[in-house]
């Protein structure tokens, strides 16, 4: 039956635990983590067409990150952080389909962080959210676990698959009222999954970070928010960073004279659209959207030819501009 | 029960897995996606990478060595199943019409030779343009070898040597 795969990784791991890889298992064992990789990750650019990497070409980008990040040395030696998690896997890894169910496990797990750090730079909001649902999940003695690749939050580790996980789609039509009461939020959609729906009780990470976003942002962003003592909201806090960045273009450009006062002003507007993308779910990767949906006076090529490099650094800063804002609130 | 393990197993290893289970993946719905989620993995470890993924391995993993071995052959502009022309270099006063190019199986790699009065000079590029660093190139049949530190510069070949194929070794 040819469904065995072509090299043996088990024989490459006790090479790794005796020290004695040579360059072609470091080679095959590398490649091997770059295609697993790149499969995962052409599953998760799939779910969301819309975000930065958005091709093959930037999948590829998304999975050699991952096998990098894998295979950074730790005190000098490349293969530190797999050796330490091969001797610690449960159960024990014996025999070859362990191995490289081992490995695929810990693939999945990088391109799923990785994809975690480009959605975080893409969108400052993100990592936000993030971070106030992993607080959630640890408050409410919850876990995360891995199935397919994806990142799912459940009760307890996933041991066996019945009944379907929830698709993105299915996630995002689950009633609101589900997520009204933050604290409690994470019970309430497992114990709904559970007992109103056919689907396995997991809830899928991505999907609730996106679902948050669309619902009410202020109380997974703001501590304060519950004391009702909350002074800074989304809204403002856009709004401060939109001041900031224009404050930029004014400075550096307009007196400058690099650009009129006339294209000044559509950017200024076009940044406005774009904050309320930011805050909804996230930019779209052609920037003279943000142009065109509030001028039709600067022409596309107009905009590429002259204006495209000033108009993409002013909106990394408006991002950048936004995560720091939110680290004051964290 | 059947296990994401055992899913994995069905597609890697299906000796691994019992009738029964095998008999439930394969009837019950529920495990549909994931069969397929991972069919598309074993379809992407079955293939051989591309010269850019390796470059790009390479490019972030210091210990990973890019050390491949490339065939080209002799093609001409109408080949491209694409229609689109590979534009090497613009020809210069010095360079005859009989240049002859050579391209890898996975066309990313390309040899151009241009004969002069007195030589042939051998350009070789990156379909995307990067710069390819210590290679070492064989000219078939007559084995000829030269060691290449980049492709900044073209490599000078004698007029008379006849080039049916070209390797590209990177060491």
């Amino acid at each position: 039956m040819q469904n065995q795969l072509t090299t043996e990784l088990l024989p490459i791991f006790d090479l790794l635990l005796h020290g004695r890889i040579g360059q072609k298992e470091t080679n095959f064992f590398v490649e091997h983590c770059y295609k697993l990789a790149l499969g995962c990750a052409k599953l998760h650019l799939n779910k969301n067409p819309h975000i930065y990497y958005s091709s093959e070409i930037k999948a590829a980008d998304l999975a050699v990150d991952a096998v990098a990040d894998l295979l950074s040395a730790v005190s000098g030696n490349q293969f530190s952080q797999i050796v330490s998690s091969f001797k610690n896997w449960q159960p024990e890894i014996t025999t070859e389909d362990e191995a490289a169910f081992f490995v695929n496990s810990l693939v999945m797990r990088k391109v799923n962080q990785q994809y975690q750090v480009a959605l975080s730079v893409y969108d400052p909001f993100y990592a936000k959210i993030l971070h106030a649902v992993d607080h959630l999940v640890k408050k409410e003695n919850l876990v995360k676990d891995f199935y397919l690749g994806g990142c799912f939050i459940c009760k307890e580790k996933i041991k066996d698959v019945h009944g379907l996980f929830i698709d993105e789609d299915s996630f995002a039509s689950l009633p609101v009222q589900l997520f009204k009461q933050r604290k409690i939020m994470l019970q309430n959609v497992l114990t709904f999954l559970e007992e109103e729906t056919e689907f396995f009780p997991a809830i899928p990470l991505h999907a609730l970070i996106q679902k948050i976003k669309h619902i009410d942002l202020n109380p997974y962003l703001f501590k304060e928010y519950e004391e009702e003592t909350v002074s800074f909201f989304a809204d403002e806090l856009i709004k401060a960073s939109l001041q900031k960045t224009v404050d930029k273009l004014e400075q550096s450009y307009v007196e400058k004279k690099k650009v009129s006062r006339e294209v000044a002003e559509i950017f200024k507007r076009s940044f406005a659209e774009m904050g309320e993308d930011l805050k909804d779910g996230g930019l779209k990767p052609n920037l003279y959207y943000y142009v065109e949906q509030v001028s039709n006076e600067l022409s596309k090529e107009e905009f590429q030819t002259k204006y495209h490099n000033i108009y993409e650094y002013l909106t990394k800063l408006f991002k950048q501009n936004i995560a720091e804002k939110l680290k004051q609130t964290m | 029960m059947i296990t994401e393990q055992d899913i994995f197993n069905y597609i890697f290893f299906r000796a691994k897995v019992s009738d029964g289970k095998i008999n439930e993946i394969v009837t019950d719905e529920q495990y549909a996606h994931a069969v397929e989620f991972y069919n598309s993995l074993k379809s992407e470890t079955e293939r051989s990478l591309s010269f850019n993924e390796k470059r790009s391995l390479a490019a972030k993993i210091p210990f990973y060595k890019f050390n491949g071995e490339y065939e080209l052959l002799p093609f001409s502009v109408g080949d491209m199943e694409n229609g689109k022309r590979l534009a090497a270099r613009t020809k210069n006063s010095e360079e005859s019409d009989s240049a002859i190019s050579f391209l890898s199986e996975t066309k990313e790699l390309l040899c151009r030779i241009v004969p002069t009065p007195t030589q042939k000079l051998l350009y070789c590029f990156s379909i995307n343009q990067q710069e390819l660093k210590n290679f070492k190139l064989t000219f078939h049949p007559n084995k000829i070898t030269f060691e290449c530190k980049s492709n900044s510069e073209p490599v000078i070949i004698p007029a008379e040597l006849t080039i049916e194929k070209i390797s590209i070794e990177f060491v």
